[in-house]
């Protein structure tokens, strides 16, 4: 869970609304799906922020607004 | 202990035992700002692992290279309050550019490799390996894959288009005024910048962290802008139609407020052209006009070569800065007659004199280095070192050191004050240890004097917990290390002290005693105002820092 703890403290420090965020381990990695609420410009900052993690192998906006997915390198 | 003992075994690591952890962090800030490539710092499970916490957060906010590596209890115990267990992983997680903590031998050498070269590629900052006490004593069988995606951190090449949209803009620019952050150090764009500039005719302007960027000598070069920056520099950023911003985050500290600025640059009466390698500092604070991720020195080679001759700027927007620096000074020369004792910008002209251009000069962080942001002369890159993003009192000594051990050649010349001085004194310790002489010079206001500034100007004058009513004798303190110190009376006894010690490369300290009633460092732009309000010293009273009002 070290890098998912990664992913949270940047999440928590952007002005948006987190409404549902889910971790699913899948084969050798993790995958988080994040809906969040807020102005454009700050989801673009959070996804910028995210993408500097070196453990975040790929991350993608959603078409069904709004959302971020995820895929973290597996830590067990 | 296990590690320490390895290192026992190798000749080619030196290990230099500083006297608290928060200086080995700073020392290899510093070490790191010379060298051009990270320190270790290694420290113990626990309270030696968040004693680095501080000289962590400081490289993460100034963009540093270091790599630390804390020890940690055994894996049988990880989570039930062993002895000196912390989770360091999780108090480092928002302060390090990666941290990793080792859970099998065969991880230990590829984490502590990834992380040395995390710490310096495209944005320098923090890494942190945590290596549990148990598995230092187990030969690994191999090496493990550690699956992260380093090569995210190598700089894109600059877009065609965002070049061209850059440069159209800059062409019609009749205020065009370079910005130079940090990130023109890291990058090695010192030269762009003045080449661009210089074919603009246009002002530069830095941040506290890209002042070592820039030779002060440079005509164009009006000084650091901000809080405390020099009032040109903050006249010329607040006026400008472009900002060609390199290698900067933007941060409040630069620009006092951003709603001046989002403004601005929404009606369009101003126009950014925002260079960064970290594509998450495009529209963190501000949103430009254009946004070119790229390496500094590579982006901006790729405007000059993009540039055709630009029709010849208007003299009028330069003259006008360049006559708010002469009034700045003479204010200033008028203002030093007042003091009794030492008036600090002067201490630090004098020290300049003695100093060879190649000096490095670190500061500590208050009033002291405030007045060094304004009044001290850069003359080569690289050379001046400072605690910009998280302001950390203390740092000064420790990075000194730092300094002087990634290069005993060159004179190191530290500019504290008293409050800073007395957190970090004890690793003085390692001036005779390990021969890192440096000039250390106090200024020394009995008091935290910044502090107080906000005290008087914005708290009614209240003061409290900002003076210090009996300080120690600082020289006292140095000859408990063995090190020379003096408290001169003239400007010129100072200058010849610090002439003596650089000549001989003699740890000295100074011990300069400041009026702590008048010591109030201006111009100063309040928190939460914008640049053209900043507060300037009496005889500037008729002065505007409004292009318009001129």
């Amino acid at each position: 869970m070290d890098y998912v703890g990664r992913v949270v403290s940047i999440v928590r420090r952007a002005k948006v609304f987190v409404r549902r965020m889910e971790v699913e381990a899948k084969g050798s990695t993790y995958h988080i799906v994040m809906d969040v609420e807020g102005p454009t410009d700050e989801i673009s900052w959070l996804v910028a922020k995210l993408d500097k993690l070196p453990e975040v192998l790929e991350i993608s906006r959603l078409q069904q607004a709004p959302a971020v997915a995820i895929a973290l390198a597996d830590r067990r | 202990m296990a590690l320490f003992d390895a290192a026992y075994f190798v000749d080619d690591i030196e290990v230099v035992m500083f006297r608290h952890e928060q200086g080995a962090a700073h020392a290899a800030e510093g070490y790191a700002r010379v060298a051009g490539r990270p320190a270790v710092v290694a420290a113990t499970s626990g309270p030696g692992a968040t004693n680095l916490i501080t000289g962590l957060t400081d490289a993460y906010m100034d963009s540093v290279p270091v790599t630390a590596i804390t020890g940690q209890v055994a894996t049988w115990v990880f989570g039930r309050d062993g002895f000196q267990e912390t989770d360091i992983l999780g108090v480092a997680t928002p302060i390090t550019k990666w941290v990793y903590q080792v859970k099998r031998p065969e991880e230990a050498v590829p984490a502590v490799r990834i992380a040395y070269e995390i710490s310096r590629l495209g944005r320098p900052g923090p890494t942190l390996v945590d290596l549990p006490r148990d598995l230092q004593v187990v030969t690994p069988q191999g090496e493990a894959k550690i699956p992260i995606n380093v090569s995210k951190f190598i700089p894109p090449k600059p877009k065609e288009e965002d070049i061209a949209k850059a440069l159209k803009i800059v062409l019609e620019a009749e205020r065009p005024v370079v910005l130079a952050g940090g990130g023109v150090l890291w990058s090695g764009a010192t030269k762009e910048v003045l080449e661009l500039a210089e074919r603009l005719n246009a002002p530069i302007v830095s941040t506290l962290p890209g002042k070592a960027a820039i030779p002060h000598n440079h005509p164009l070069y009006m000084g650091p802008a901000g809080m405390h920056g020099r009032a040109e520099a903050d006249a010329a950023l607040a006026n400008a139609d472009v900002v060609i911003a390199v290698g900067t985050r933007f941060s409040d500290r630069t620009w006092g407020r951003f709603k001046e600025l989002q403004e601005m640059i929404r009606s369009g009466e101003m126009r950014v052209v925002h260079i960064d390698v970290d594509k998450s500092e495009i529209g963190k604070n501000i949103k430009p006009t254009v946004g070119i991720v790229a390496d500094a020195k590579e982006a901006l080679r790729a405007m000059l070569d993009m540039l055709p001759a630009a029709a010849a700027r208007s003299p009028k927007f330069l003259a006008w800065l360049h006559e708010i620096r002469r009034r700045y000074e003479e204010a200033m020369e008028k203002a030093a007659a007042e003091f009794k004792y030492f008036a600090p910008w002067k201490v630090l002209k004098a020290i300049r004199r003695a100093a060879p251009p190649n000096a490095i000069t670190v500061t500590g962080v208050g009033g002291h280095q405030m007045w060094a942001e304004i009044w001290w002369d850069v003359y080569e890159p690289g050379t001046f070192i400072t605690s910009a993003g998280l302001g950390t009192m203390g740092f000064g000594i420790p990075a000194a050191l730092g300094a002087k051990l990634a290069d005993r050649s060159r004179p190191v010349i530290c500019i504290d004050g008293d409050g800073s001085f007395q957190m970090t004194f004890n690793n003085l310790a390692l001036v005779r240890e390990y021969d890192l002489p440096f000039v250390e010079i106090i200024f020394d206001n009995a008091s935290l004097q910044l502090v107080k500034q906000w005290q008087v100007y914005m708290y009614g004058n209240r003061q409290i917990a900002t003076r210090f009513a009996r300080n120690p004798d600082f020289i006292k303190i140095g000859e408990a290390y063995g090190i020379e110190g003096i408290r001169p009376s003239t400007y010129e006894e100072l200058e010849r002290a610090v002439s003596w010690a650089v000549r001989n490369n003699e740890p000295l300290i100074i011990d300069v005693t400041i009026d702590e009633d008048k010591d109030i460092v201006l111009p100063w732009v309040k928190p939460g105002d914008w640049l053209t309000q900043a507060i300037l010293p009496k005889g500037m009273e008729d002065v505007s820092l409004s292009y318009e009002r001129y």
